[in-house]
């Protein structure tokens, strides 16, 4: 029962992409810390929000279809997807009908599954992960001497606009709209080593018009997250009640891009634009941009030496960013880490 | 006046007539190249309504080659490219242009085309600018000054078709490579010809203005409507420039639009200099505060002005303002994706069969065709063919690389 293409009096069909942060590292280190944050209340009150969204976004509309990314300490993994819209079309009445029967508190029972489903996938994951122990273990150790616990956004964004690709190209040839949008909730701090990939998947979001809304659910804001939800005309959220993140999440996040027009939502008051610096992942507000030679945003205190090692050892394809300017606006201090080797 | 023809020719000297035999046989390989296609081989019947249509997979197998083509081309041509582009593009509005073998007519198409290109070299090259000159009536018109600002040239360009006259490709020439002298010395110079016309009528001699153009270290390129133009293809050539003939309308479109990524840079057409640039902070200005000037949302880092929008120019300090997005936006230009492999020149069965039950590690699609399968190099995963164009036209990004670098890292770091 595919719509008109002409859907102007129809509510729109959603494709909601979730991407949670299960990175146990994270929820280790967060849990208590940061009096008031969602992230405080730890890994289960977060999943138990994320559900309850889940089930009123498919209230919303029996065609909405949502798809949930565990940001795990090592990779991305699909933890739920309902099937796309234009496969079970393909059901006939029939099944449709069968399916139906046993239906349960007004959902679709293929999108009731998707509590129990995210919860069992997790499971699984952490159960692998515990499995492979020597390795594992070996890397928690490692990680934990060093610094706060990031997660791979940038990829687990890369997978999504993978998927709103191949969704999008299926409905499109079905006739149908889509109107995919891509859901953030991060607990850890960014890494700055994932600028670039982030910023590609960014542009890419934008260009696709797919809005990213961000829910910065730890102590600390993320300037990637501010930039994503600003580039792409998403909303920037930073809970201020740790318990209160289900209702930030209907606020925002439930509502069809339609809708959307009409609410006023949060967003950032001020973006951090300034670049981070390849070597110190520092961020630089002034900067001195050298053409054809290194792109880096460097700190002023290693000025000359940098300077000095781009030019000796040119790579010639990049262009070089160093902060000159002694009254920068000194930003809050990442971690120090060692350069990294050209 | 001198007019000089499709036929006529330039001079007369024996390295040209080296260079036109050149021509001729490249001329045979293009035809050759043109034979060999099989066009029909790519129609199918659809069994349904018994019409014929193009087989998609054919497609898709062709549009994988071109891509390894470009790939391999752009790293052949080196990594090294021009970020700062000063760029004019010079659209033929002469009588030639009303020609109606195109639908609805060149003039249209052409309008469209170069209206695509200034949006997609905005979106290539965020910092640089762009010119645009059309050439009618004999004379040069400078339609828009050197800007960064894309719907300013679309716009003037809409209002603008409009063709009559003879094209000048001297007049044009000069308009450009006056502007383009008194850019400073660290962006790189460009012009690219839009032409329909097949003759060129000059006020005085065209080749001693291709020589300063050349030695203004202005890289001149052409892309033909209707036919070769010999002296067109020499000025490209001696200027470092590209160029090319269109068969037909989308071949018009890919012609023109391969000109959006930043080209090769000549070893010495650009000094490496430091350039002096801020990165202003998006801060809400409240209702009440006594602000003299502007009353912009982003602070200048070094005199704390306040400024409307990015990129621009400090109103009070003359800072290069920028917003790191805005660099951002070309650094895969810098880090490309390498191509993936095909998956079926690894695994064995799968070439000999055809036939493999996949998965695409980034999409979730299933893949059966193992000629539309393609594998990461660095990560292994499986893509199908419909991610790995996305991830190497849109996104940039390998997505399991991308979590892989993450961890490696934070490994590093401990
Ligand atoms: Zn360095
Ligand atoms: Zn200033
Ligand atoms: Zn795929
Ligand atoms: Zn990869």
């Amino acid at each position: 029962m595919p719509e008109p293409r002409d859907d102007d009096v129809t509510d729109d069909r959603s494709l909601l992409i979730v991407l949670v942060e299960t990175n146990p590292r994270t929820w280790e280190t967060s849990e208590g810390k940061g009096e008031g944050t969602p992230a405080s209340r730890g890994l289960s009150s977060v999943l138990g929000a994320t559900i309850t969204f889940l089930n009123a976004f498919f209230a919303l509309n029996q065609q909405n279809r949502a798809v949930v990314v565990a940001v795990h300490g090592d990779g991305c993994h699909y933890l739920y997807t309902s099937p796309l819209g234009v496969e079970t079309d393909e059901d006939g009445d029939e099944a449709e009908d069968a399916r139906w029967a046993n239906k349960v508190g007004g959902l679709d029972p293929l999108q009731s599954e998707a509590g129990p489903t995210i919860l069992r996938r997790l499971g699984e994951l952490n159960a692998a992960e515990t499995g492979s122990s020597a390795t594992g273990a070996k890397r928690d150790k490692a990680d934990s001497d060093d610094g706060p616990a990031t997660s791979p956004f940038a990829g687990a964004l890369s997978l999504a606009l993978c998927y709103c690709n191949r969704a999008q190209a299926l409905e499109n040839a079905a006739g149908l709209r889509s109107k995919p949008r891509i859901l953030c909730l991060q607990a850890s701090q960014d890494n700055p080593t994932d600028y670039i990939p982030m910023m590609n998947a960014i542009f890419s979001a934008q260009r696709q018009s797919i809005p990213v809304d961000a829910f910065a659910l730890g102590e600390h804001d993320s300037p990637f997250m501010q930039q994503a939800a600003h580039i792409t005309r998403g909303a920037y959220v930073k809970p201020t009640l740790g318990d209160g993140l289900l209702q930030y999440l209907l606020s925002t996040a439930v509502m069809d891009l339609r809708s959307r027009a009409f609410l006023k939502l949060p967003a950032a008051r001020g973006v951090d634009f300034r670049a981070s610096c390849f070597c110190h992942n520092g961020p630089s507000s002034v900067g001195l941009r050298v053409l054809r030679l290194p792109l880096r945003l460097l700190r002023r205190s290693s000025r000359v030496r940098h300077v000095r090692h781009h030019i000796r050892r040119p790579r010639r394809s990049i262009i070089d960013v160093i902060d000159p300017s002694s009254r920068a606006i000194s930003p809050p201090r990442p971690p120090a880490r060692p350069p990294a080797r050209a | 006046m001198t007019l000089i023809g499709a036929e006529g020719g330039g001079s007369e000297s024996d390295s040209d007539e080296i260079d036109a035999e050149r021509a001729q046989a490249s001329l045979r390989a293009w035809e050759k190249k043109y034979q060999s296609e099989r066009a029909w081989e790519d129609l199918e019947e659809d069994p349904l309504t018994g019409r014929l249509r193009v087989n998609a997979r054919a497609v898709e197998l062709r549009a994988r080659e071109r891509r390894a083509k470009m790939a391999s081309a752009a790293l052949r041509g080196g990594a090294a490219k021009g970020m700062m582009r000063f760029a004019y593009v010079v659209v033929d509005l002469s009588r030639a242009a009303n020609e109606e073998d195109f639908r609805p007519n060149r003039l249209s198409v052409v309008g469209h085309c170069a209206a695509a290109f200034v949006r997609e070299f905005f979106n290539q090259n965020p910092l640089s600018q762009l010119g645009i000159i059309v050439a009618r009536n004999g004379v040069a018109e400078r339609l828009t000054e050197l800007s960064g600002s894309p719907e300013a040239h679309c716009a003037a360009l809409r209002n603008a078709l409009d063709a009559s006259g003879d094209f000048s490709l001297q007049n044009t020439l000069n308009a450009a490579r006056t502007s383009l002298k008194s850019i400073p010395s660290y962006g790189s110079r460009e012009v690219l010809y839009i032409m329909s016309s097949l003759a060129t009528c000059d006020p005085g001699n065209v080749w001693t203005e291709i020589q300063a153009t050349k030695a203004a270290k202005v890289r001149v390129s052409v892309v033909a409507v209707a036919a070769e133009l010999h002296v067109a293809r020499r000025l490209s050539e001696e200027t470092g420039g590209t160029y090319g003939v269109s068969m037909n309308a989308d071949h018009l479109d890919d012609l023109i639009m391969a000109h959006a990524p930043p080209p090769p840079l000549a070893e010495d057409a650009t000094k490496s200099c430091l350039v002096q640039m801020g990165f202003p902070q998006k801060k809400h200005v409240s209702k009440d505060a006594l602000i003299v000037g502007t009353r912009g949302d982003y602070v200048c880092p070094r005199c704390s002005g306040r400024i409307d929008e990015l990129p621009s120019q400090c109103t009070v300090c003359r800072l290069t303002l920028v917003s790191s997005p805005h660099l951002a936006r070309s650094y895969h230009h810098l880090f490309p994706v390498p191509a993936f492999k095909e998956y079926a020149s690894r695994n064995v069965s799968a070439k000999e069969s055809g036939i493999v039950a996949l998965e695409c590690s980034a999409c979730l699609a299933s893949i059966t065709d193992a000629s539309l399968a393609s594998e990461c190099e660095h990560c292994s995963n499986v893509f199908c063919f419909a991610c790995d164009i996305f991830i190497h036209e849109r996104l940039h990004n390998c997505p399991h690389c991308s979590c892989a670098t993450h961890v490696e890292s934070r490994k590093k770091a401990s």
